[in-house]
């Protein structure tokens, strides 16, 4: 699938780094799956942090190799390439480098099994959400009837939308599944689900959001988004 | 000039190096690799941590990863640096999370796709670009990589707007690639 909106790529580094929210680390390995686009600029940003690695300041120096003469008086000791700690347990990952991101079940059962019995909730007029239980408390499911719209907005942090089924477009294009939509800060938009189907997305989020419209505003709090 | 050429030789020395473990199971090479690359992976570490006895415990568990999967390092596809960046980062984010998704008990996403192979990279270029950024881009490359702060974190401690970390970041990061490729 090619998609046609992606994250910024001050976003891919963080991801590289290791350095987001947990809520935008789930959305972006969703996306990641499907766009090898962003997997090589993630690459990048991961090989850049070895280069970093490779140049840092080095905190205490060990001399394990100088110290061989001791190994190889003590057979026991070369058994193994550091004696006090090959015991400890681990869990077996069969690729170390690759990560391994803990999904929140409904997220979980919508990409293996569709929209099958998930727990919706009403939220807005034609507006149904499920927040996804995560570290920082910011990821939720949308999932928006055809032709209804978010109330115009603007951010006061970061959001990161997924779009999963169906389609919307805003100010920035249209949104079919697998595009992202990294909303700048100063971004305001008002997306509206297009198309015969509803719109379901993946939507983290780091602050509350800034609606126009006062209506919107008054019923923040019970909506919580 | 010759530092700079020692310092790309270096590079993929380690690189070798590791392959080299992997195939041969050598401790003697091992022991070298850790000499070099501990002190390092512990630095790193203590900078994202913020914590030297947790940093310490993470770079033991990188370098006994290392041992044991060295099988799996392939060179021709990330230099030994890009390799054990991961696995270090990997047990970081594995480490901050573990206790609340054992207590929530969700399923996994696993990444099931091959890594690109990397251009091999000329490091005294990229210490160039590095060293040739602007303040502000240098600052929250450093912050993003050595202390392990996310967008808006950086934006709180630099008292810029949030806006400015993403741009700032986005442009380094664009430079720093230009140096990567070929």
């Amino acid at each position: 699938m090619s998609n046609n909106h992606h994250p910024d790529e001050a976003t891919l580094l963080s991801y590289a780094a290791g350095v987001l929210p947990e809520s935008f680390d789930i959305l972006l390995a969703c996306h990641l799956r499907e766009c090898g686009h962003c997997r090589a600029g993630v690459a990048e940003a991961e090989q850049l942090g070895g280069l970093l690695l490779e140049a840092i300041e080095p905190v205490t120096v060990h001399n394990w190799a100088g110290e061989l003469g001791l190994l190889e008086t003590e057979p026991q000791l070369l058994c193994n390439p550091r004696p006090d700690q090959i015991c400890v347990p681990l869990p077996e990952l069969s690729d170390p480098t690759q990560r391994q991101q803990p999904l929140p079940a409904p997220l979980q059962q919508l990409l293996t099994q569709g929209d099958t019995d998930l727990p919706w909730r009403w939220l807005a007029p034609g507006i149904k959400q499920i927040r996804l239980v995560t570290a920082d408390a910011g990821l939720r499911l949308l999932k928006i009837a055809p032709g209804v719209s978010i109330p115009r907005h603007s951010h006061q942090g970061s959001e990161l939308t997924l779009i999963l089924q169906g389609a919307y477009r805003d100010e920035q294009g249209h949104f079919r599944p697998g595009d992202l939509s990294d909303a700048a800060p100063e971004l305001e938009h008002q997306p509206v689900a297009e198309g015969p189907d509803p719109c379901i997305c993946l939507v983290a989020t780091d602050a509350p959001l800034r609606y126009r419209s006062l209506i919107a505003r008054l019923l923040q709090p019970l909506t919580g988004l | 000039m010759a530092d700079n050429t020692d310092k790309h030789t270096e590079i993929e020395y380690w690189s070798r190096c590791l392959a080299q473990v992997g195939c041969t199971r050598d401790r003697v090479l091992y022991l070298r690799f850790y000499d070099h690359f501990f002190p390092r992976l512990q630095s790193w570490l203590l900078g994202v941590t913020r914590d030297s006895t947790l940093a310490e415990e993470l770079a033991q568990e990188t370098m006994l990863i290392v041992w044991r999967k060295a099988a799996q390092y392939d060179a021709s596809k990330a230099a030994a640096s890009t390799w054990l960046f991961r696995i270090a980062r990997n047990l970081y984010i594995d480490q901050l999370r573990r206790r609340q998704v054992q207590s929530r008990g969700r399923g996994l996403l696993t990444e099931e796709h091959t890594w690109f192979a990397e251009h091999t990279a000329d490091a005294p270029r990229v210490r160039l670009a590095i060293r040739q950024l602007p303040q502000q881009q240098a600052q929250v490359i450093y912050k993003s990589y050595f202390e392990g702060k996310s967008h808006q974190e950086i934006a709180n401690d630099m008292d810029i707007p949030l806006g400015s970390v993403k741009s700032s970041l986005r442009l380094a990061f664009q430079k720093l690639c230009t140096a990567l490729r070929p």
